[in-house]
């Protein structure tokens, strides 16, 4: 909308009640605060036609009022601007009191500048000492993070992760997660401001997890004190998202209720007891070299197998749950996403989703002892998962250029009125993204990808 | 005891764009109609024109939806409108309402 008001045309959008806050965060991102949007009470999505009608006429003097007249804060710029890239500082006063330890906490709060938990005061002390994790210049702008476009400074990232908990010796783990969002496929802006929940999963490989404190082993992802470098890289990423990229709850974060994966994600892979070539050889990586790979996801889901009693079995009730028909399985045939690059005209096609499979070392011994490779337990996902053709044409179908022919995938048009036509539910094997992790036990991860994914190697300090 | 601390907060690209000037009245005038390819988002604005029909004469309608460039895929969700399909629009209406179904 914004974009067409820079064009030279008036433009109302009508969006949910709970978007709200949300629209306002963007537009203020896109410099055009006053822009116009009614609400209606629900999102329109799976309501019943005469139902979002009834919604639309309640807004109709609104609708029109917001293309002949100019609200009263037109112009008004909001929030912080840019000037001196350098961080303010703050001088709170502390003591043993209950409230004079939380003070640093409170004042953080008032803010809207924490994800609601307490945190580490990250005194300039504190962030040089995170800097000295990194060669970079604490000036240098490692991405420009949306909706709210805020500058990824160095300094400012290590500010949250000061913040967050994290050590210096993790600090270019989090350095390279930001690295990966700031790749146009990571399409990070719609992963911010989507009304369902996406978050960054963080997967580690190489010499740099060891030397970060990271657990590969059992319980990794979860609470503990075995846990606590996993922990920190993950929220310290959430901070930054938070503080940097303005999707804080409510405003530019529009989830309709949220998960307990977005206070972070952090996994390295257990390359001791994996029988197979670590995650980011695959990608390209010496096994001796360190990298790191975000994806966006939603999830997990525990895979419960204590049934599966051959390879197959096993695969089996993994691919059981790739099947949730209306968020993308088979969206491929409509060709690819794209996300548009800042405040650019350029748009990146990307393929996606990646749907990560974590499986722990004995359920991928399981296959590996069977011979299957990683690849080959790849392209049995891919060959096993397939949709009904007709399901997918049926949700929003495919773009035809004028003659009616399909412009993504035309080889596959024969198959258009054929009943009984599968398709695979992703595009390419690769997409079954398996990371091996975890304790020695029979169980495995399943998440739901969304966008795309990057790997960037870690710099070594 | 006092501590000094950093502020999180980053600062902002600085990007401003001018309100579009409003119009006068919808009568007579061509308004676009774009929804992202979210569910229902195609009805709202439907909707909208039909109640519009009604109160402006002459007003006319153009839809749009998803990716507007020459042989792009109308892709499926989320789509945002560029400076290139925005300045598309904006030659063919005088207006636009937008809805997203979300």
């Amino acid at each position: 909308m914004v974009a067409l008001e820079k064009a030279g045309i008036p433009a109302v959008a009508i969006a949910a009640q709970s978007f709200a806050r949300a629209w306002q965060s963007c537009v203020d991102g896109w410099g055009q605060p006053s822009t116009a949007f009614v609400c209606i009470p629900h999102a329109t999505t799976g309501q019943q036609p005469d139902f979002i009608r009834k919604m639309v006429d309640e807004q109709v003097d609104a609708i029109i009022r917001g293309l002949t007249s100019l609200p009263a804060s037109a112009g008004i710029p909001r929030g912080a601007r840019a000037g001196s890239r350098a961080s303010e500082t703050y001088t709170i006063e502390m003591d043993a009191t209950p409230a004079g330890l939380d003070a640093v906490n409170r004042f953080l709060a008032e803010r809207d500048w924490s994800d609601g938990m307490p945190v580490i005061p990250p005194t300039p002390a504190a962030v040089e000492a995170m800097l000295r994790g990194t060669r970079r210049n604490p000036q240098d702008v490692v991405m420009v993070m949306e909706p709210g476009f805020g500058l990824a400074t160095v300094e400012k990232i290590a500010v949250n992760a000061v913040m967050a908990g994290c050590r210096p010796e993790q600090f270019s783990i989090l350095l390279a997660a930001i690295d990966c969002l700031a790749q146009p496929q990571m399409n990070h802006r719609d992963m911010q401001v989507s009304g369902h929940t996406e978050a960054p999963l963080i997967l580690v490989n190489g010499p740099i997890a060891k030397k970060a404190g990271l657990n590969w082993g059992s319980t990794a992802m979860g609470p503990g004190v075995v846990n606590s470098a996993n922990t920190a890289v993950g929220r310290a990423l959430r901070l930054c998202l938070i503080n940097i990229g303005y999707c804080k709850a409510g405003a530019g974060d529009p989830n309709f209720v949220g998960l307990p994966s977005k206070f972070g994600m952090c996994l390295a892979e257990n390359e001791e007891l994996s029988p197979w070539p670590p995650y980011h050889v695959d990608r390209g990586f010496k096994r001796e070299e360190s990298a790191v790979t975000v994806v966006s996801v939603t999830g997990p889901t525990d895979i419960i197998d204590a049934g599966s009693r051959t390879p197959e079995d096993t695969l089996n009730n993994i691919a059981s749950m790739m099947f949730y028909r209306n968020a993308g399985a088979g969206a491929w045939v409509r060709g690819w996403q794209s996300a548009q690059v800042g405040h650019t005209n350029k748009r990146v096609p990307y393929q996606g989703p990646y749907h990560p499979i974590v499986l722990s070392p004995s359920r991928a011994v399981i296959l590996a002892e069977a011979g299957m490779s990683k690849q080959d337990a790849q392209a049995w996902l891919h060959r096993k998962c397939s949709i009904s053709l007709e399901s997918v044409l049926r949700g929003r179908g495919v773009p035809k250029d004028g003659s009616g022919k399909w412009l993504a995938h035309p080889e596959l048009q024969h198959l258009e009125n054929d009943p009984n036509a599968t398709v695979p539910a992703l595009e390419s094997p690769e997409q079954y993204l398996l990371f091996v992790t975890g304790g020695t036990t029979h169980y495995a991860h399943f998440f739901y990808g969304t966008y795309g994914l990057s790997t960037v190697g870690v710099e070594p300090v | 005891m006092k501590v000094q601390i950093m502020s999180p907060a980053a600062n902002r690209v600085d990007f401003k764009v001018p309100p579009a000037r409003r119009l006068t009245s919808l009568a007579g005038r061509t308004i676009g109609l774009y929804n992202n390819m979210t569910g229902g988002a195609d009805v709202a604005v439907d909707r909208a024109a039909e109640r519009i029909s009604q109160r402006f004469p002459g007003v006319k309608f153009q839809r749009y939806g998803g990716d507007l460039r020459p042989g792009r895929p109308a892709l499926s969700r989320g789509t945002h409108i560029d400076e290139e399909e925005a300045a598309r629009i904006a030659s063919e209406v005088d207006a636009v309402i937008g809805a997203t179904a979300h």
